[in-house]
């Protein structure tokens, strides 16, 4: 790697002459970056809630006999149209909406065409529409996160298509020298999400082909690698792009340290995809394919606390005055769960303490902590940021966006404690074996009730997030000149102090 | 180009030695599988399954069973598993070299399945518990699966594997609750669930 430039530690839209690009860029771009969200905002409410009927049938599976005659309602069903709806519904369509704004800007790219975005949000929300109804259905494949059936999978593949090659042609076209953290991170997750979602669902999912089903228990470690690919080098760099850029954006200073940046990045390209056999310490793999993945949970550590400590930095020392709070604090809650979800993945594999948390509600809990508060976290804050720009509108409705954040946190609180506690009661009493299976369901049922009250908190907060978006959007704001907009003020160049 | 030319050759490398070991590896090592044959008693394990089970793999994915029961049995110094009675060996890879099917799981909110038709044999006891669960496990938090079951007129002799119930579950006289077909096909395949067998690799831990 070449030594960095200096502007290489900031993203680079500051300077004055790429101002009328840029307003042309966010004029070409505004519809169907507002079709990924809205489209977002909408599955993220479906997905709420299915969870919320998931957890309600684990609260009281017998007094809710009536979906006993509904197949399409049956917890299994719903749990797994709860997740689908979440990660390509609204994590997938909202990072895709982010990611389609950001690298336009930082590319300062000359390229113009919206078509083939509108093509790709047309197809990838038919695609997730018609993949959630034939898991309703029956047609699901019990492979979490790969359950939608082979034909559905394939309209996904076709909208990453359309939206890869508009990636392509923007970096094709663009004007700036240098390539901001938040590129690496979106051009990684492009490249990785593409490669990981064709691998799996051709050799897991496709139904007549020559090379598929795999054979035997391999379908289990490929279905392994993608579901830690999907979270890690899909998920994961999308909602770090977005911190990347808005960090130093809000607080109008530098990224702290370049090379804390390029540790933190290729040291999670390097261990996470190798992580994902945990899920079967104890299974019926060769002993190295569970132990690389133990290495390699305990040596992601090291890139997760370089951006921690990047972030950190960065916001240590920095002036608040007149900068966006709210959104920083949606950002920074989320970026902190990073860091723990890192700890917590890394400290799961340990065998000493997987034997307690493998199988149990511990796991959900962790995944979770990664969809809920690491990932939804960033987003909606990435969503307050890009929208009153997006629309040239300087409101947010901060009361309604500060009570939305708390229920969330508050909510997404309340859900990991209780599944970790739970999971944890669970799991103790799994490794002994003379607790009987019916005892462990006695003990969990207080933790089950619980888990229905926080999916219930969540609910609440992703309507108000809705109805947030749905003020921006819809209450006609101060449309005017880039200059009207208070924002702006930060847009100048800060002064650069590299570290 | 140029920055982005190592980008994409830093990602394309490191992604793609991850997907050697974790995808093209178990591949290629799994396909060229072959069963045990035991040299004592010519006997040949495991045997493939019957074409009812693979149906009801297909009704066990369609209704998410995997979301809260395992199949696989892990060492006796890895889990209590063995001492549940779950199974009386470790499962290792050629116990599912004939699955099209492989739900490993990775949640017990329910019990492991991996022997199940072991431990159960009469279909009988299935067609109750996934009728109604509660009547077997009372604290059990699985969903009733009544949908895999009709309520019909009897015709001549009651059918054989009509549902035993009694009080105010059972039908009115003159009708009886039987299995659909798919309701058949699931309990044909956990009857099938038998990796009860002896494999040279994975021998019986000592008592």
């Amino acid at each position: 790697m070449n030594q960095p430039a200096i502007s290489e530690a900031i993203p680079p839209d500051n300077l004055s002459s790429d101002r009328d690009n840029r307003q042309s860029i966010e004029h070409a771009l505004r519809a169907p970056v507002l079709a990924f969200l809205i489209s977002a905002v909408f599955w993220l409410l479906v997905s709420s809630c299915f969870g919320l009927l998931a957890s309600a049938q684990c609260h009281r599976p017998g007094s809710l006999t009536i979906l006993a005659n509904l197949p399409w309602l049956t917890f299994g069903r719903v749990f797994s149209a709860f997740q689908n709806a979440l990660v390509y519904g609204w994590l997938s369509s909202a990072g895709i909406g982010v990611a389609i704004w950001l690298l336009s800007r930082l590319c300062n790219t000359t390229y113009r065409s919206s078509y083939l975005l509108w093509l790709s949000a047309f197809t990838w929300n038919t695609g997730i529409g018609v993949g959630i109804l034939s898991i309703l259905g029956g047609g699901g494949n019990s492979r979490a996160l790969l359950d939608f059936p082979f034909s559905v999978a394939f309209i996904l593949m076709l909208a990453f298509l359309f939206f890869g090659i508009w990636s392509v042609l923007v970096i094709w076209n663009r004007q700036s020298e240098s390539v901001y953290v938040s590129e690496w991170y979106i051009f990684a997750a492009l490249l990785c999400f593409a490669w990981s979602f064709t691998t799996a669902n051709i050799l897991l999912n496709q139904p007549l082909s020559l090379i598929g089903p795999a054979p035997g228990v391999s379908q289990a470690a490929i279905h392994a690698w993608y579901e830690r690919s999907l979270f890690g080098l899909w998920l994961a760099p999308l909602a770090l792009a977005a911190a990347y850029y808005i960090i130093p954006k809000a607080l109008q200073k530098p990224i702290y340290s370049y090379k804390l940046a390029l540790l933190g990045f290729w040291g999670w390209i390097g261990c996470v995809a190798f992580g994902g056999m945990v899920a079967f310490i104890g299974g019926p793999f060769p002993a190295w394919m569970v132990t690389v993945g133990i290495v390699a949970n305990v040596l992601a550590l090291a890139p997760v606390l370089a951006v921690a400590a990047n972030f950190h930095m960065t916001t240590r020392s920095a002036t608040e005055a007149g900068g966006p709070r709210l959104v920083l604090r949606f950002v920074a809650f989320g970026a902190m769960m990073f860091t723990f979800y890192g700890f917590e993945a890394a400290t799961n594999s340990l065998r000493t303490i997987s034997q307690f948390t493998q199988f149990t509600l511990v796991i959900l809990g962790q995944n979770q902590l990664f969809l809920y508060g690491f990932c939804s976290l960033i987003l909606f804050g990435a969503i307050y940021y890009l929208l009153p720009r997006l629309l040239n509108r300087p409101i947010i409705f901060k009361g309604i966006a500060a009570l939305h954040f708390w229920l969330s946190v508050i909510g997404f609180a309340l859900l990991w404690f209780d599944l970790t506690i739970g999971g944890l009661i669970q799991g103790f009493g799994l490794q002994d074996a003379k607790v009987s299976m019916d005892a462990i369901s006695d003990l969990l049922t207080p933790f089950l009730t619980l888990q229905a009250v926080a999916a219930l908190i969540i609910f609440a907060a992703n309507v108000l997030f809705a109805i947030a978006v749905g003020l921006i959007l819809l209450l006609p704001g101060r449309v005017g000149n880039r200059p009207d907009v208070p924002e702006t003020s930060m847009e100048r160049t800060p002064e650069v102090t590299v570290a | 180009m140029n920055k982005f030319a190592h980008l994409f050759l830093g990602v394309f490398g490191l992604f793609g030695a991850s997907w050697l070991a974790f995808v093209a590896y178990p591949y290629i090592t799994f396909a060229g599988m072959q069963p045990n044959k035991d040299p004592n008693t010519n006997a040949v394990a495991p045997q493939g399954n019957p074409g009812t089970a693979d149906q009801g793999a297909r009704v066990y994915a369609a209704n998410g069973c995997v979301y809260c029961h395992s199949q696989f049995v892990r060492d006796k110094n890895e889990g209590a598993d063995i001492d549940r009675g779950w199974g009386k060996r470790r499962t290792v890879a050629r116990d599912y070299m004939f699955d099209r099917y492989v739900f490993l799981g990775n949640s017990r909110l329910g019990g492991d399945l991996t022997n199940i038709g072991v431990r159960q044999t009469d279909p009988q006891w299935f067609y109750r518990l996934l009728y109604d669960p509660r009547s077997l496990h009372p604290a059990s938090v699985m969903p009733s699966f009544r949908y895999l079951f009709r309520t019909r007129k009897i015709s001549g002799q009651s059918s054989a594997d009509a549902l035993k119930l009694s009080g105010p579950a059972a039908p009115p006289s003159g009708y009886e609750i039987v299995p659909t077909e798919q309701g058949r096909a699931i309990v044909a395949y956990l009857i099938s669930l038998k990796r009860n067998y002896a494999l040279p690799e994975a021998p019986e831990p000592a008592e």
